[in-house]
């Protein structure tokens, strides 16, 4: 019996139109499903990379869920749908084999159509978009495990789960929708912050798989199996164990009889009152029927309620939104930083927070509840009813798509007062409603509601609710994809661009033009589709779309046509405008073109890289800034020395190729003819009649402007905006060859047939060590400048203020520089607040008062003590154990956070409102990384402004992981021990993350090219770790010693910059021979440990004494550069830590004590006199470890 | 004001003729169009009520051509389906409510007063809060004709009203129709023969969709008078029977079959003369059409 069940489930199955459909749609979903899910930049990890293919099928399985519920759940259903219900359960078959035999053969055409997620996989990697160069060899592996792993039990247990319920609910409403609840699950278990907790709950199984890789690295990643760890195992069992409960328990519940009990109970709870009226005398009183297009509008508004009713009735809504605030609340929104420090709950913060968080939920009642309202007349089987109502249909898909509108409205509103609540739980009173309201009903309603246009046309056109809802969701992916591959126009690609990051400083800015603009467009192409979609929808009987179209045209009533016409009309104008914007007044690049130019840019003008060119000594500027109209304009002249040994008789002069930017007048002091051979790339070649002698100068006079003109299809200038302008020296015009322009990206590279690219020189490139970035035009200039922008706002730029003057509604200011300064300088302008004080060394008698400086936003006040203090304390060290300060200014300027990081450049330190002034420091728990982020920036004040690093690798050591070795040695100095202990756990994370998504392979500190990881996080680490060994006052004496070598000037006397290799030598200088062996780790090596407590524990061995028992583990790993890991001998001076319970029960060090290993296993006893509660091997983390959580174990 | 239905004709895409050269001319009062299950009832009434269009031919509501003017058909329109499902979670009140303004009622207190009226009619007033998932049968199928006497109707389309009816609900039924026949037209489809005796001044048979008659019940069986002739037999003799008379129906009258013989002359051999009724017209219908049917596939043999 149960056989004879099982083959009519296959052959009933194999017959029916939807397996294929189903097949189908996975196998093409499939095809994609790496690029979807990895957004196509995954290189150098292969494609088809053990964890990728893992990643990817684990995905798709929880993706298509709503597959795997329609196919578990409809068999049963079925039953009671078609009224087979009596027949079959009277026939001779027990409870169980109906059961597992409809479980059964469903659950074997699962697999079958479930066949096709590997089988796309697999024929996508020959797809012709895929490039074999990021693919490896086949390896079955890759494939069978996540299938036995993650493919296997996801659809087993989900099986259970669905069919259980399918047949206790027997609602298809039900088995439809309850994959949502897995996905909630999901979004659930990645709210929780406890590793194990976080991976056993997370449904798809994908949280396992990203906590077992996350500090893999590139290499590991494309060669080691998936890891088949305990937390995926835990996983896997807690589902399937779910699974197999709700089984059991629904079969138990499920009563073999025929009409679902509680239904009829319902009935039988209604005495039935007979037909006679009440009260027989009364009569209809005529209705008096209005036919207005006032009584319209009324119609619609009562339709609008009517529906918007049923839903908020409706079980699915609260399910939905109930999960979206115990999501938002759970997750509690996230405000942290990449400092490891939370910010203020700003509102914008707030909102973005809550967008992100609740992105899934809006999707999710897009597509449900649309197809939920068109077919909600006909799933209540009152359609007949509904359509033979004097009812235009324009007025019933309006009222529909008008309660939806209000739905999504209802959960913004609800989101926007968790919001509210977390602000105020939080003790932050400053809401601001109107960032509230923008931030739901600018940015993202219009998105959704343009994906509901598209949502009921497809619920009308295909008149199937779950091929519509499958289709609404390819859509959705689709629009992703096409910005994947790159045809991203926004006239293009359906919605158009999303808003621009909101700015407190400068608002939405220019950006919301352009995004009412592309939503107008969209909007009215949705207007003439929902005129389509209304006269095509179903009305009555005949539902074919033959029918419908044949009776489309009588229902175009005259005000849809004019509606349609008119919105027609929009589009095309809004288009017209749009294109005449985007393309005519500006150029479009596609992504392509873009590459096409910078290939050619290169292939075309290399040769010139190393030219001789004259260098910059000195600028003399008046800046324009137009804030209101984005525009500005320099004026000034450049004086050039050539300070080659050969004569220059080519001047190239590089302007910026962007279309906004012209140079109006250039002109040298002596007789030039100009080659404007390479004008397309803004190259000018200018002929000099009379060759510049050595040491012979020249002048060169120019006018740049730059006029916005429109507005752009996207990557909009974020230099000069209406608030916040932030403009660099780099885009004034600049000499020779420009390297930054070339393609990075090394498959596109190949493919445009360009070599590799380095992304710094070897430290013996000659020609590179006499530059201190790519490209450098002057070593060191004086700056003399006009800055002119509006009254309401100041403009900034290195030097003293010379004077400050008002004219009309023009502000001015002139800055003019005492010492040279580097070639490098912004020009900044907005409306700010100055926060004033002074500094003054120690060394009092001989220097200046320095005047410290902060411009910030009005708001932004929260942290100026912090950075004030930070500014006073590093020059108060820098100048006491490095050298003095070079200004007598150091000022600090907020500029708008679509650019996050703080820049030093010469006394001035551009400062963004997203890195620091808005940080929510909690004394007691956070590092002040305010405090840490300013010594940081003020260092580079020596480190990069005193003294340059060649642009060879190893510069970022120099000036970066110098800077972060000063910052933490300010830090040290007023903050306890235990703040270094949490910045440097904090530092060694980072730098493991950071090397697991490292593209290219790991170089020492020393030879470090451009990884951040490297030279700020084990920067850190590795430098405290020096200072520890040899002393901080030898390394200070060191740097001391290096800055006053390689210092100011020391560029022409010395013909090259500092290197990495220059630093190390001072560092031996100060350090025992026995000792240079750590030098080399720590520098030229890279290294990790896996440090461990294996057993602890302690006795009391007397009246105030214990002895601490301690086994201890120590491995020390070499990784080359090609990413292989061998074991070294452990030859180390390693600190071990003992904790107790001090004053308010704080933890206090009893013990603390470097020991020397030389042995991997090692015991040591410890004798204390007072309770100890925990042991730590290498506490402060500066042996890098990739399990820091084992180095602390609590005593027993 | 009349509907007059002319050459309507309506096959559907599995070939079945649903509807065949159909003409009626319908007044005011209550109209019956009688024919078994699967006659075209529903689908005539489908197309009535503007829900489906037909193949060929005209349906004018007074001037209106309800094919083409279907929004202004729509107004006068009241519809009861045959099958009907309510949304669960709606009240009875609040769903009149809002079917009220959908049919043009605006203003409120008029709405209210009528929706009250029809609650009453209905006698659905003291389950108004009630949600409509919660309605039995009957209660639901009183629900249809609340809703379908909303804003006056001028055509009233009540599809097999009273099939899933007990006999009182059904008698209380037939009332409440005949009360609003007065200016209404009421098209009344059932295949229940007493519903149209008791209730219909004019009706119609229609089977496999085609009109066999049309005519007032009374004039309808008064063209029978003195032809209809009955006799209680033995099971075994059905057969013969069937082949010497032209028998409209065969009944159980006490286990016992009863045989209503169709006959210009008296037959003799026991039968007797009974009083015609409705039944024996419709089925005398019945049998000739499918007799004739017979014969014209016999000819084209």
């Amino acid at each position: 019996m149960l056989y004879e069940i099982i083959r009519f489930e296959l052959q009933y199955r194999a017959k029916r139109p939807e397996t294929c459909v189903y097949f189908a749609i996975l196998f093409f979903c499939s095809l994609f499903a790496v690029n979807f899910i990895f957004e196509g930049n995954l290189s150098p990890v292969k494609e088809n990379a053990p964890h990728i293919i893992a990643f990817t099928m684990a995905a798709a399985a929880g993706i298509f869920m709503m597959i795997t519920s329609l196919i578990m759940g409809i068999p049963v259903l079925r039953d009671f749908d078609y009224n087979t219900a009596p027949l079959l359960f009277s026939a001779a078959m027990t409870k169980s084999e109906y059961l597992f035999g409809r479980f059964l053969g469903s659950f074997l055409i699962l697999l079958v159509v479930f066949a096709a997620l590997p089988l796309g996989i697999l024929a996508g990697e020959a797809m012709p978009w895929r490039d074999a160069g990021n693919l490896l060899p086949f390896n079955a592996q890759t494939y069978w495990q996540p299938l036995l792993y993650l493919v296997f039990p996801a659809l087993l247990y989900s099986s259970m789960i669905f069919f259980a319920s399918s047949i206790i609910s027997r609602k298809l409403i039900v088995v439809c929708t309850q994959g949502i609840l897995f996905f909630i699950a999901m979004l659930l278990a990645r709210a929780i912050e406890d590793p194990l907790l976080s991976a056993v709950l997370d449904p798809f199984g994908l949280r396992p798989l990203q906590l077992a890789s996350q500090f893999q690295t590139t290499i590991e990643l494309n060669s080691m199996p998936l890891t088949v760890d305990a937390n995926l195992i835990y996983n896997r069992f807690f589902w399937l164990a779910l699974g197999s409960l709700s089984f059991a328990l629904a079969a138990r519940r499920f009563n073999f009889d025929i009409v679902n009990s509680r239904t009829s109970k319902k009935h039988d709870a209604t005495p039935d009152r007979q037909f006679q009226s009440t009260s027989p005398n009364i009569t209809i009183p005529p209705a008096i029927l209005c036919d207005g297009w006032t009584d319209s509008l009324a119609q619609l508004l009562s339709h609008t309620r009517f529906h918007f009713q049923i839903i908020l009735k409706d079980m699915w809504f609260w399910v939905i939104m109930i999960c979206a605030i115990v999501i938002v609340f759970i997750n509690s929104i996230n405000l942290g930083t990449t400092f490891g420090v939370d910010s203020y709950p700003t509102t914008y913060l707030i909102v973005e927070e809550l967008q992100e968080m609740s992105i899934w939920f809006f999707l999710i009642i897009l597509v449900f509840f649309s197809g939920e309202l068109i077919w909600k007349e006909r799933d209540a089987r009152m359609d007949l009813i509904q359509d033979a109502l004097p009812v235009s249909d324009a007025i019933n898909l309006t009222g529909k798509f008008l309660a939806l509108t209000c739905i999504y409205i209802t959960l913004m509103s609800l989101l926007i007062f968790s919001g509210i609540v977390f602000q105020t739980i939080n003790g932050f009173y400053e809401y601001e409603p109107l960032v509230y309201f923008s931030g739901f009903y600018i940015e993202i309603l219009p998105y959704f509601l343009l994906y509901s246009f598209i949502a009921f046309a497809f619920q009308v056109m295909v008149n199937r609710k779950f091929v519509a809802y499958i289709l609404v969701l390819l859509f959705l992916i689709s629009t992703m994809l096409l910005e994947v591959f790159g045809f991203d126009h926004g006239l293009f690609r359906f919605g158009g661009q999303n808003l621009h990051t909101y700015s407190e400083m400068n608002g939405y800015g220019h950006f919301l033009k352009p995004y009412a603009w592309f939503k107008l467009y969209w909007l009215a192409f949705c207007i003439v589709l929902f005129v389509a979609t209304v006269i095509s929808s179903v009305r009555g009987i005949d539902t074919s779309i033959a029918a419908r179209l044949k009776t489309a045209r009588f229902r175009l009533t005259r005000p849809l046509f004019a509606a349609a016409s008119l919105a027609a009309l929009i589009f095309c104008m809004s288009g017209g405008y749009i294109f005449y914007n985007t393309n005519v007044l500006n150029t479009y690049f596609t992504r392509s073109m873009r590459h096409d130019f910078q290939a050619s840019y290169e292939n075309t003008l290399k040769r010139f890289e190393y030219l001789p060119q004259p260098k910059i000594i000195a600028a003399n500027l008046r800046v324009d800034l137009f804030p209101a109209r984005r525009a500005w304009r320099v004026d000034g002249h450049y004086i050039l020395v050539n300070k080659h040994s050969e004569g220059i008789d080519k001047i190239h002069v590089q302007k910026l190729p962007d279309d906004d930017l012209a140079i109006e007048v250039l002109e040298f002091s002596e007789h030039t003819s100009a080659d404007t051979v390479h004008k397309s790339f803004g190259h000018y070649i200018y002929d000099l009649e009379r060759t510049l002698l050595p040491g012979d100068s020249i002048t060169m006079r120019f006018r740049q402007t730059f006029t916005t003109k429109g507005f752009v299809e996207s990557g909009s200038d974020l230099g000069i905006v209406h608030n916040g302008t932030f403009l660099n020296s780099d885009l004034l015009p600049t000499l020779g060859y420009s390297r930054k322009f070339e393609l990075r990206d090394k498959g596109i590279r190949a493919d445009k047939d360009l070599p590799p690219r380095r992304q710094r020189a070897p430290r013996n490139d000659t020609r590179e060590l006499a530059n201190a970035r790519s490209g450098e035009d002057g070593y060191q200039i004086d700056l003399e400048i006009t800055v002119i922008t509006d009254s309401d706002q100041i403009a900034l730029a290195p030097g003293q203020l010379k004077s400050t003057w008002e004219d009309g509604n023009r502000a001015y200011f002139h800055y003019k520089t005492k010492h040279p300064i580097i070639d490098l300088y912004p020009i900044m302008s907005a409306r700010y607040e100055v926060r004033r004080e002074r500094w003054l060394s120690s060394d009092s008698l001989t220097a200046e008062p320095v005047d410290l400086e902060i411009y910030h936003h009005p708001g932004h006040k929260y942290n100026l003590d912090r950075m004030m203090s930070a500014m006073k304390r590093s020059l108060d060290y820098y100048s006491t154990n490095f050298s003095p300060y070079q200004y007598q200014h150091l000022r600090i300027v907020e500029f708008p956070r679509y650019r996050e990081f703080a820049q030093s450049l010469p006394g001035i330190i551009p400062f963004s409102e997203g890195a620091g002034f808005i940080l929510d420091i909690d004394d007691e728990t956070d590092v002040d990384m305010c405090f840490f982020v300013t010594a940081h920036e003020v260092a580079h004040q020596w480190w990069g402004m005193q003294l340059a690093a060649a642009n060879v690798q190893g510069r970022g050591m120099i000036l970066e992981s110098l800077a972060q070795y000063s910052a933490l040695m300010v830090l040290k100095q007023h903050f306890p021990r235990e703040k270094i202990r949490q910045f440097l756990a904090t530092q060694q994370d980072l730098y493991l993350k950071g090397r697991s998504r490292a593209r290219t392979k790991e170089q020492p500190l020393s030879l470090v090219e451009a990884h951040q990881y490297v030279h700020y996080n084990k920067g850190a680490i590795n430098f405290y770790a020096l200072q520890e060994l040899i002393s901080e006052d030898s390394v200070n004496l060191a740097l001391g010693r290096f800055l006053c070598d390689w210092g100011f000037g020391s560029r022409l006397s010395k013909g090259r910059y500092a290197t990495s290799a220059d630093l190390l030598h001072y560092f031996r200088e100060v350090t025992p021979d026995t000792m240079h062996d750590v030098i080399d780790e720590l520098f030229n090596q890279v290294i990790l440990y896996d440090n461990r407590i294996v057993a602890a524990q302690y006795s009391k061995t007397n009246q105030d004494s214990y002895l601490v028992e301690l086994e201890l583990e120590a491995t020390k790993i070499q990784v080359d550069t090609l990413g292989n890991e061998s074991s070294l001998p452990l030859r180390n001076w390693i600190e071990v830590a003992i904790y107790g319970e001090g004053q308010e029960g704080k933890e206090i060090a009893l013990h603390s004590e470097r020991y020397f290993f030389d042995t991997a296993r090692n015991s040591l006893q410890i004798a204390l006199d007072s309770k100890p509660t925990k042991a730590s091997i290498d506490p402060f983390h500066l042996l890098i470890d990739r399990r820091p959580e084992n180095n602390h174990k609590t005593l027993k | 004001m009349n509907l007059s239905i002319s050459g309507l004709s309506k096959t559907y895409p599995n070939g079945v003729a649903a509807l065949r050269n159909v003409s009626l001319t319908i007044s005011s009062g209550i109209f019956g169009l009688l024919g078994p299950n699967g006659a075209g009832k529903s689908t005539l009434m489908r197309i009535l009520a503007t829900l489906q269009a037909p193949d060929s031919g005209t349906v004018h509501l007074g001037e209106l051509d309800l094919l083409e003017q279907k929004y202004e058909v729509r107004r006068q329109l009241g519809y009861l389906p045959q099958e009907f499902g309510l949304y669960p979670r709606i009240s009875a009140e609040s769903m009149l409510n809002h079917l009220a303004v959908l049919k043009g009622i605006r203003n409120t207190k008029n709405r209210r007063e009528v929706v009250q009226a029809v609650l009453h009619k209905t006698n659905l007033f003291l389950d108004r809060k009630k949600n409509l998932g919660g309605f039995s049968g009957g209660m639901k199928q009183r629900f249809g004709i609340a809703q379908a006497l909303l804003a006056n109707p001028q055509l009233l389309i009540i599809d097999e009203p009273t099939a899933g009816l007990d006999p009182t609900e059904r008698n209380r039924f037939h009332n409440l129709l005949s009360e609003l026949a007065e200016e209404t037209i009421v098209i009344l489809s059932t295949h229940i023969v007493d519903d149209v005796k008791e209730l219909c001044c004019d009706m119609a048979i229609l089977l496999n969709g085609e009109i066999l008659l049309q005519a007032p019940p009374l004039a309808a069986i008064n063209a029978f008078a003195g032809k209809v002739y009955q006799k209680s037999i033995g099971k075994s003799e059905m057969p013969l029977y069937r082949q010497q008379y032209r028998v409209i129906s065969e009944k159980l009258f006490l286990g016992q079959p009863v045989i209503h013989v169709l006959s210009d002359t008296h037959p003799r051999n026991g039968f007797r003369e009974c009083t015609v009724d409705l039944e024996d017209v419709y089925f005398a219908q019945v049998i000739e059409q499918n007799m004739s049917r017979a014969e014209r596939k016999y000819h084209a043999v």
